[in-house]
């Protein structure tokens, strides 16, 4: 069985992670222009060497009041190829801020345990799996999710 | 071969099918144009181009490709051995036969699929000896020229061309003067017929597809068992690469034969064009620009690629204006180190330059889309049974390659929308007294750093009254308010959907839907659309259009912290309304706000409203104070807080179509040339937006999409379209009770809004600190007079002027003010207008006459002369009733001179 490779980083006191090979490069947080109008899961816009990236904020795609980003230190720019079946063309540069950056995280499909129901605020929808570790447990985002429902979103007319 | 080369080998072929077919469709036209003159040139220029599709498409096993173009070629082999004329009825199957192929190259693997049956039984008809060309109408009968091929009348000078070879002078004369090259092929038997599976039979019928044997070593009655080693001679319009490529032989097999002086008059070197010119027996028109044309060498390239060149140009322009901006700023930095001044001035002039090449790439000559016209106008003549020429000037200008992508849809309706509704037929034309054929001219030129495209045609012009009653029976508007229009608004009516003027539906237009699109397509490309047009003498369209979508000036506008990037295409112009003024120029019809412009009516968008941004603590910004409204209190404000600009109101006046709105914003910067980058498809559905761009500090900004933002604030223009028309309409009504100052009186008398346009005022005072103004067009003149000249009849004054009496006013008889200084020697006389010379008011003193805005103040100071008070200059300036003033002072105004009361 193959090891693969998590990146792991703390979002809202939680620590999440999604597969290191979906992930293009992270930055440290840049300042970001709103998008007047847009729908609420669209944080802003900022200039990565010239090309522009969508942040995603991800506290409104959970709709959890108890999570929010804390420091909001860190974007992760994801890889759009990654997620080309979601629908997000290689244009559409997108990304989502995070508190901090933690570590690459080598694990087997088979570490992967299914999220217990009381696991924590999240609804399901947006977990993968979940990681455990002496450290502590891992969620496992699941990205695609997330990115189906900021697309789908974004489909109404402003 | 792997599947993916031999994939890109395919792609290759269709692209090369593709260009090559674009090529032949108008090489066909001119060849019709000229018949039954035939040049050689184009002929060849066509043959080549048909047989490289086809000697691809054998090579990748197209056979229904092969088959077409392998029968045009045969019927174009005979076309250019002067034995079929290219009539029309000729070039016909020619040119649906480059439809076909078109067809076929856009859907390569279904392109074995298509019925070709009738174009080819069309194309076999002309390929058959025996029909040298149609009995037709229009076919002109040609003396039969040889072929080279018809040995019985082989010419009696055989020439030694090799050792074995020998061929008639004639021949070579035939080949070289129609401009075909002649080959002589050395073949080893063994090595090129026998292992490649071909017998000599099928090596010569290879050669005779493509050209013509001139002389072969090898005997007929040898033809079965040709000896090891022979030499052919044979001539073809094909260039060498092509003829080793359809005969499958390798270069060293191939020589060019020079074909010796035969003639005085036919040198062999001669370029072809100097050919043409002494050849007496096919009259060739001076070939065109093809011999001077310079040919650069050209790569194809991926656009991507070019994309992502343009996005990092675009980057490096960012960067280099930060970096600029830092050096600027860091003045030791520049001052200290003067090399590094010069590095940064080199890094500057390269970035520019680099932008400009790049920005080039992206370029492309209009006539990739002129291209097609030609053909399209010939069709639809022939259909419309109209005479129409077509002229194109302008083919080498350049635009953005997404700009013309967009353009040939347009272009298109527009050019079928001139032949079809604009050029009449031969008989109505020859009644109107023009010329039988129409002519349409496509001119695109660069005029004020845009493209401008004029599409014109010498038809019948565009009958307002017609689209008038269509828009009337549409329940458009209405009759009176048609009436209303000026020419071009009635134009404009065209763009309206769903109006048309042709009487019947066709299949090519007049179903009214067409200008709107036309005019949306371009609108969305940047550009704008104007019409001309006279009736009876034809119409243009003019469409102006930007170079480039990438990069595009742009105002920037500030909102709150927040900036914005407004096209300027878009922008009309700027206006300020200073704090003071708001409430006076800006007024409410019903929910929406509108600025009074220059007697239009310009509804008013908030942007940080629209776009929903919300700025707590300036609840407080732009609301008027009150106090600017009070005369007297105005006084004692401190400058300073009246000119305050952050209370002023910045305002953008947008163009919509045909329509007008104003953006309100908080600040207006620069102009900036901005690179556009696409929305992502996370924002795409925000309409107030159009993309977004990098500004030079790094910081991304919203492009504002000014049609968007009409639709997203629910602009409706209707509405106050017919406000405007219904208070013009009031204005009509009251005509007799508005006033030379523009005030707005009901019937009453009650002053309604002041009309605050500029207006020419004479000031004058008699009293230093009493200012009087007039409207200047109540004046009729002024008179300079000295004191002494007045002379009194009891209470009464007059003067003598140029031999007339003025009787002499003073204001202060008449209205309760302080008296001019009895003392002043000299004066004035204001001659009023409607005291037609026989009055004048006495002033002591002229101070100005100027053009003014101001509100009229009725409540501060009520006089029965006076409208009232306004601030003029700074100062309370009282407004003369001059027909009051004079109907007091007993002098009879005429009717026509009549005042509000």
């Amino acid at each position: 069985m193959l090891e693969q490779k998590l990146i792991t980083f703390k979002f809202g006191g939680i620590t999440c992670g999604i597969p290191l090979l979906d992930v293009r490069e992270i930055i440290p947080q840049m300042e970001y222009t709103s998008v007047p109008l847009a729908m609420p899961y669209v944080q802003g816009l900022i200039n990565l060497r010239g090309q522009i990236v969508t942040l995603v904020d991800l506290t409104k795609i959970f709709k959890q009041s108890s999570l929010k980003l804390q420091y909001g230190k860190y974007n992760i720019i994801l890889r759009n190829e990654a997620y080309a079946q979601e629908g997000l063309s290689p244009t559409d540069r997108t990304g989502f801020s995070v508190d901090a950056i933690g570590e690459v995280l080598p694990y087997f499909e088979s570490e992967l345990d299914a999220p217990p129901a009381n696991l924590n605020e999240l609804d399901a929808r947006w977990i993968e799996a979940v990681l455990k570790r002496p450290e502590g447990i891992v969620t496992v985002l699941n990205m695609s999710n997330i990115i189906k429902e900021a697309l789908h979103a974004s489909l109404t007319i402003v | 071969m792997s599947e993916h080369q031999d994939d890109s080998l395919l792609q290759d072929f269709l692209s090369e099918s593709a260009e090559h077919l674009e090529s032949i469709e108008p090489d066909l036209l001119a060849l019709e144009k000229q018949a039954p003159q035939v040049s050689q040139e184009i002929v060849n220029r066509i043959f080549r181009a048909i047989h490289s599709i086809k000697g691809a498409s054998g090579f990748f096993g197209f056979e229904r490709l092969k088959q077409v173009s392998h029968l045009m070629e045969s019927v174009l082999m005979r076309v250019r051995d002067g034995v079929l004329i290219p009539h029309p009825h000729v070039v016909e199957p020619l040119l649906m036969g480059v439809d076909l192929l078109n067809v076929m190259v856009e859907d390569i693997y279904r392109s074995e699929g298509l019925d070709t049956a009738v174009l080819e039984q069309a194309l076999t008809h002309y390929t058959k000896a025996d029909t040298p060309y149609q009995a037709g109408s229009n076919a002109v009968t040609l003396p039969k020229i040889d072929s080279s091929t018809d040995e019985s009348r082989a010419n009696r000078n055989p020439v030694k061309v090799d050792n074995l070879l020998c061929v008639e002078t004639d021949c070579l004369e035939k080949a070289k003067r129609i401009g075909q090259f002649v080959y002589v092929a050395t073949l080893d038997t063994n090595l090129h017929l026998f292992n490649m599976h071909r017998s000599y039979n099928d090596f010569i019928a290879n050669i005779e597809s493509v050209g013509t044997l001139l002389a072969s070593t090898v005997s007929e009655f040898e033809s079965d068992a040709p000896p090891p080693t022979f030499n052919v001679l044979f001539s073809t319009v094909l260039e060498k690469d092509l003829v080793l490529h359809a005969l499958d032989l390798e270069g060293e097999q191939l020589g060019d034969y020079e074909v010796p002086i035969i003639d005085e008059a036919l040198p062999a070197t001669q370029t072809d064009a100097q050919f043409y010119n002494e050849t007496p027996e096919i009259k060739v028109e001076a070939p065109s620009t093809s011999t001077t044309e310079v040919i650069y060498d050209t790569l194809r390239v991926r656009v991507d690629l070019l994309n992502t060149l343009m996005d990092f140009a675009g980057e490096l322009v960012l960067a280099r204006n930060q970096l600029m901006r830092a050096v600027q700023s860091d003045k030791q930095l520049s001052t200290k180190n003067e090399s590094f001044a010069q590095v940064l001035d080199s890094i500057n002039t390269v970035t520019n330059q680099l932008q400009d090449h790049i920005m080039q790439t992206r370029m492309q000559p209009i006539e990739n889309v002129f291209r097609r016209f030609p053909r399209i106008v010939r069709d639809l003549s022939k259909q419309l049974n109209k005479k129409i020429q077509l002229q194109m000037i302008g083919q080498d200008v350049e635009l953005d390659k997404s700009i013309l992508e967009g353009l040939s849809d347009p272009l298109t309706h527009m050019i079928r929308n001139a032949c079809d509704h604009g050029i009449e037929s031969p008989e109505k034309r020859k009644e109107a007294g023009k010329s039988p054929s129409g002519t349409i001219t496509l001119h695109a030129f660069h005029e004020a750093g845009q493209i401008h495209l004029r599409i014109e045609d010498d038809g019948k012009g565009i009958d307002t009254n017609a689209l008038g009653r269509k828009a009337i029976a549409n329940g458009v508007m209405s009759q009176a308010e048609f009436d209303d229009l000026s020419h071009q608004e009635k134009l404009n009516l065209i763009f309206h959907a769903g109006l048309s003027t042709a009487e019947a539906v066709t299949d090519l237009s007049g179903r009214g839907v067409g200008m709107d699109v036309v005019r949306s397509n371009i609108e969305t490309l940047g550009g704008h659309v104007y019409l001309e047009s006279t009736l009876g003498k034809g119409s243009a369209v003019v469409l102006q259009l930007p170079l480039t979508l990438a990069i595009i000036p742009c105002l920037v506008v500030g909102v709150g912290e927040e900036r914005f990037a407004v096209p300027r295409v878009n922008l009309l112009e700027l206006v300020r309304v200073k704090a003071n003024e708001v409430h006076q120029r800006i007024e409410r019809i019903g929910e929406a706000s509108v600025l009074r412009l220059r007697g239009n009516w310009l509804p008013l968008v908030k942007l940080e409203d629209v776009l929903n941004l919300k700025k707590p603590n300036e609840a407080r910004r732009n609301i008027e104070d009150t106090r600017f409204n009070d005369p007297v209190a105005i006084e004692q404000i401190p400058e300073i807080r009246r000119q305050a600009p952050e209370s002023d109101y910045t305002l953008l006046v947008l163009s919509v179509g045909i329509n007008q709105y104003g953006l309100i914003v908080d600040e207006a910067y620069d102009i900036e040339d901005i690179v556009v980058k696409p929305l992502s498809t996370l924002i795409k559905n925000v309409r107030a937006f159009s993309g977004t761009t990098i500004m030079g500090d790094g910081s991304v900004a919203m492009i504002c999409d000014v049609v968007g933002i009409a639709t997203q604030s629910e602009l409706d223009f209707s509405g106050v379209q017919t406000e405007q028309s219904r208070r013009q309409e009031l204005i009509k009504e009251r005509q007799g009770t508005t006033n030379g100052y523009g005030f707005e009186f009901d019937a009453a008398g009650n002053l309604l809004s002041p009309l605050l346009e500029k207006q020419s005022v004479l000031l004058f005072q008699n009293h230093p600190q009493e200012p009087f103004a007039v409207p200047l067009a109540e004046v009729l003149r002024l008179e300079y007079i000295k004191a002494k000249n007045i002379e009194s009849v009891g209470t009464r004054e007059f003067v003598r002027v140029h031999n007339e009496t003025i009787s002499i006013i003073r204001l202060e008889q008449y209205l309760n003010v302080r008296t001019s200084n009895l003392d002043d020697e000299n004066g004035y006389l204001v001659l009023p207008l409607a005291g037609k010379g026989k009055v004048g008011i006495w002033v002591a003193d002229i101070i100005d006459s100027l053009e003014v805005d101001y509100r009229l103040d009725t409540d501060l100071i009520e006089e029965p002369c006076l409208y009232g008070s306004a601030l003029i200059q700074e100062r309370v300036t009282l407004l003369l009733h001059m027909n009051a003033l004079l109907k007091r002072a007993g002098v009879e105004v005429s009717p026509s001179f009549a005042g509000a009361f």
